[in-house]
């Protein structure tokens, strides 16, 4: 019977060219889209998956409550120690502590990587195996240090690096994030106890090294960096992961965490929090949360892609409903005969569905190939780059292709079914010339109507978000942002002897030093007083740069000065303020704020000058009170103003002196245009992504018009042909199969219109700076899908009413 | 084998009824050649209809083989389309995608045989009405009566005790037309299938044994 099916199926295609064709291309198109997103859901689902107790592993997360809200995927350092002492049904606990990674040095080589301060009992719980030294104590005595094969054979090539003694100086490199420090500490020598295996997939911990717990009470003597074994009130720097007993449930696990959180942040404490377990599998894709330990698709975003790619999908089901709902007519025929010869309604909706699926099938093998190309597209795409989605098709994952594209056939074939199914087989023993099957064409036409308004839709939210791309891209920030390049300093020595060093060349204009880039997301803010009016308050931000910044970032200064050349060395005496700041203090005009005092983290200082207010923040949020300060030991990058011209000799010139002067320092540069463009990249993606997604919708829409344009004009070529015959003109009958379509089209815009303006103007939200929804964008998005609209239908029409009468007129 | 008793088939036309059919009462028994005749818009394709379960009557009762058929439920109906009931064609209605066997074999998938079941019984009737050669060929590559032919055999392919007939002969040209009521005949004859067909030919009402005419929807007596 199936056999059967598929035969009357794969004929009934192979004789209705352009019907399948339009079906098959424009379910293949969407089905791409939808491979796509469940490719990136898998190898999101695909982290951790090698962990042999996957099952059984959590980590501990920290919510702040009580006014502070924040999130944090770390924990407090002692809560490790006290589930695995306090707490039964908890097999193993294991303490993750961040803050190392920078270079190793071993004789004249250097090799760079990031990871966690750990003991043995990760181990035990997650599957990070040694390749040389012992699991069991390798992370035991102080100053041990494992590292990947990949460093390894960087630092040792072929040496064996068990017991090497290597130099560690850490940048804040982080493991597994795209951020880059910018000071540098030495932590001392290390000896190399372990090397790691290959992980055998993709997890959420891609650190490089470890090195020992034990170090870090060292660390902290010498002051290198803060560690306080039995401090619960930070909960920023640890990790903690908990292996439960088979037995047990995160339900348990959950209780004990409420328990000791009650325990350690009674009511009335300072900063009070709560724990929450997370299973291995939550980790990935991610939620927003604070320290995550590596970047990966945000749920929201999947989700969005998700129900963008359903609403994607659905216009092309929607294209094979309609089209094989209109056709009922010259199947109608079949079906009766079928009935009249035995077949249950039943059996009748089974052969078309079967018919759906068979279609939906062919569309998954030509999505498959598409998908390949998309693949790429999205790899080149600049969010890719952290996320790192691999597009491997393994078994499983096409066995859940072929699932899809089974579920797609029945969703899209399941009214066309339903219809052909319920036929009266007496339809087909009637006259079928005069029969009108379809008075009502309302359905049909609440489909086109729908598909026109995801068409419209989709096209005006392009148009805008491209125009506020353009708009954030071309943004104006204040400062002169062309030619300046930045230079990492790590230390603030590099940076006196490099300003020295470079001095004087012709295509180097000036330097100057800040604390960190304005404009590319980073911020510090404190609470700054009147000396005068304590009570005078207000939240600022800063961020610290010396005398010369001014003049290198062509600020505009008001009123007063910039900093001396030789900040005070006995502590802070000047600030800088914008403009911003002085109103908010209603200091009057900026010359009267010069000279005011301030409070600022305990230290009175006078304000120096008064800056124009220029964009620091990223350009998602407006202008706030920015304070300038002073303070040289801050100083993380320098700023070299250079001409231009000559650019790759200026920066060859800044990498040969930089080594010459700081041979122990890498030289790392930027430029600060491209700087701020990457801040914008993400917006880039989103509007390439959905660049896309509506070009596809507005495909796919125009599809299924051309196949409803095609079958019309073919169905009443006999009309058409008479109405020629008595005297119609070519426009007449252009008009007399158009106006239906336009009556629809107007529908849908007026629909559709007053949809998208709430749409877009919902997402425009959460930009500071943005465009408006204009009566010209909605405008000119009408136009093109009007354009659009009409020249598929006109395409039809037009040879439909060219068409020789005699050849529709002849006897059947 | 068939007994209509008053049977009344009226469409509301505005505040009017207009009958087809008016107290038609008629009892057919098995193994009888019957021709319905009467002038167009008599009724008859719709009594056929009736007849073969494919419309239901406004009034009346309908006995096929002693069952009360006037209201079926839809399994029920297809139950005897399957097993009890053969439908011949004017315009022939074949599935144009299928071959001649496909198109024989499709009432005996529904009817649940296997496959070697299948086979036999279409290989029997290919050859039976002589048309082997022509198996593998599509409908539009047959003449009107080469494709008639194959209407009928899957008309009886499924064993149907009668065969109702709707103008079997009208697209064909005399030749034609005669040889397929031959067949008919000798269906009846040989295999004792009831056979009730409409026609508007004196002459094909001579293979069958009783004639009834319709005129405005009445039996004539």
């Amino acid at each position: 019977m199936i056999k059967n099916y598929f035969k009357i199926a794969i004929r009934t295609l192979t004789k209705n060219k352009a019907f399948s064709l339009i079906n098959i291309v424009g379910l293949a198109v969407s089905m791409s889209v939808c491979l796509l997103i469940i490719n990136i859901y898998a190898d999101q689902k695909s982290y951790d998956q090698f962990h042999g107790n996957k099952d059984r592993i959590y980590r501990v997360l920290t919510y702040g409550i009580g006014g502070d809200n924040s999130k944090t995927a770390s924990s407090a350092f002692p809560l490790a120690k006290k589930l695995q002492q306090d707490y039964p049904g908890i097999e193993q606990t294991a303490s993750l502590v961040r803050n190392i990674g920078g270079d190793m040095l071993y004789k004249e080589k250097a090799a760079s990587g990031g990871g966690y301060f750990a003991d043995g009992q990760l181990f035990k719980i997650m599957d990070f195996k040694l390749s040389k030294g012992d699991a069991a104590t390798a992370l035991q005595n102080p100053y041990s240090l494992v590292i990947t094969e990949e460093i390894a054979k960087e630092l040792f090539n072929n040496e064996d690096p068990i017991g090497k003694a290597v130099q560690f100086n850490d940048k804040g490199v982080n493991p597994g994030g795209p951020e880059k420090g910018n000071k540098e500490t030495a932590f001392g020598i290390f000896t190399i106890t372990g090397v790691l295996q290959n992980v055998p997939g993709k997890t959420h911990l891609p650190f490089k090294l470890l090195a020992s717990l034990s170090t870090l009470p060292a660390l902290a003597n010498e002051k290198k960096l803060g560690f306080d074994a039995n401090d619960w009130g930070n909960v920023w720097t640890n990790y903690t992961y908990v292996l439960l007993e088979k037995t047990n449930t995160k339900a348990n696990l959950q209780a004990d965490l409420n328990q000791v959180a009650a325990m350690q942040y009674p009511k009335g404490s300072g900063s009070r929090f709560v724990f929450k377990a997370q299973a291995l599998n939550e980790i990935t894709p991610s939620n927003p949360i604070g320290n995550e330990t590596h970047l990966s698709m945000p749920v929201v975003m999947l989700l969005i892609l998700s129900i963008l790619g359903m609403i994607i999908m659905f216009s092309a089901c929607l294209n094979y409903t309609n089209l094989s709902v209109a056709r009922a007519l010259t199947r109608a025929k079949e079906v009766g005969l079928r009935k009249v010869a035995g077949a249950t309604r039943a059996q009748v909706f089974a052969q078309f569905i079967c018919e759906a699926i068979i279609v939906s099938l062919a569309a998954l093998v030509l999505a498959v190939v598409m998908l390949k190309l998309l693949a790429i597209a999205f790899t080149g795409l600049w969010l890719n780059q952290f996320i790192n989605i691999s597009f491997q098709q393994s078994l499983p994952l096409l066995l859940v292709f072929v699932a899809f594209a089974v579920l797609i056939g029945f969703i899209a074939g399941l009214l066309p079914s339903i219809y052909m199914a319920a036929f009266n087989p007496i339809v087909m023993m009637k006259n079928f010339g005069g029969l009108k099957l379809f008075k009502r064409l309302t359905l049909r036409k609440v489909l086109l109507v729908t598909q026109f308004c995801v068409s419209l839709i989709f096209i005006i939210s392009t148009a805008v978000l491209y125009q506020q791309t353009k708009r954030i891209l071309n943004f104006d920030y204040g400062f002169d942002k062309k030619n300046i390049v930045d230079v990492s300093l790590y230390k603030l020595d590099n940076y006196q002897r490099f300003a020295q060093a470079i001095e004087g060349n012709k295509d180097i204009g000036g330097i100057s030093a800040c604390s960190f880039m304005p404009a590319t997301g980073s911020n510090n803010g404190t609470r700054i007083f009147k000396v005068e009016r304590s009570k005078d308050s207000m939240d600022v931000s800063f961020f610290d740069v010396d005398a010369k910044f001014i003049d290198v970032w062509s600020l505009k200064l008001l009123a007063g000065k910039t900093f001396p050349e030789m900040p005070d060395t006995s502590g802070e005496r000047y600030i800088i303020v914008n403009e911003t700041m002085v109103r908010r203090f209603n200091y009057g005009t900026p010359i009267a704020a010069v000279g005011q005092k301030i409070l600022i983290d305990g230290n009175t200082v006078e304000i120096a000058g008064v800056v124009k207010d220029f964009q620091f923040l990223d350009v998602s949020r407006p202008i706030e009170a920015l304070v300038l300060r002073n303070r040289p030991k801050e100083f993380g990058y320098a700023n070299i103003k250079v001409s231009g011209h000559h650019t790759s000799e200026t920066i060859a010139f800044l990498e040969k002196t930089w080594k010459k002067v700081n041979p122990n320092a890498k030289f790392e540069y930027s430029f600060l245009d491209e700087q701020l463009l990457m801040t914008h990249s993400f917006l880039v993606d989103v509007a390439k992504i959905l660049g896309f997604l509506s070009l596809m919708a507005v495909l796919i829409s125009s599809f299924g018009l051309l196949g409803m344009a095609t079958y019309t004009a073919e169905t009443r070529a006999k009309e058409i042909s008479i109405r020629k015959v008595v005297g119609s003109s070519v426009p007449q009958i252009i008009v007399l199969l158009s106006k239906g379509y336009a009556q629809l089209l107007l529908i849908a815009i007026i629909i559709a219109v007053p949809l998208s303006w709430y749409l877009n103007n919902m997402w425009l939200q959460f930009f500071a700076y943005r465009v408006s929804v204009s009566a010209g964008i909605l405008l000119m998005s009408v136009v093109m899908m009007l354009l659009i609209s009409m020249v598929t239908v006109l395409s039809q029409s037009l040879r439909a009413a060219f068409s020789n009468p005699v050849d529709s007129l002849k006897p059947d | 084998m068939i007994q209509l008793k008053k049977i009344y088939k009226y469409y509301n036309t505005g505040s009017k009824k207009a009958y087809v059919l008016s107290d038609v009462s008629l009892d057919i028994a098995e193994g009888e050649f019957v021709s319905i005749m009467g002038p167009s818009g008599s009724g008859k394709s719709t009594l056929l209809h009736i007849l073969g379960l494919l419309e239901e009557a406004n009034e009346g009762e309908y006995l096929f083989l002693g069952e009360n058929v006037s209201k079926l439920t839809e399994k029920k109906r297809t139950e005897l389309h399957r097993n009890q009931i053969g439908f011949v064609f004017q315009a022939y209605h074949l599935i144009d995608e299928l071959t001649v066997y496909e198109n024989i074999e499709t009432p005996l998938l529904y009817k649940g045989l296997n496959s070697s079941e299948r086979k036999s019984r279409v290989a029997e009737l290919l050859d039976k009405f002589n048309i082997v050669g022509r198996k593998d060929l599509f409908p539009s590559q047959l003449s009107g009566g080469q494709q008639q032919l194959v209407g009928i055999a899957r008309a009886i392919a499924g064993n149907p005790k009668v065969i109702f007939a709707d103008e079997p002969t009208g697209n064909l040209h005399s030749d034609q037309a005669t040889e397929i009521m031959e067949l008919f005949k000798k269906l009846n004859e040989q295999e004792k299938v009831t056979i009730v067909q409409v026609t508007h030919s004196e002459h094909n009402a001579t293979y069958g044994n009783r004639v009834i005419r319709l005129k405005d929807g009445l039996i004539q007596r």
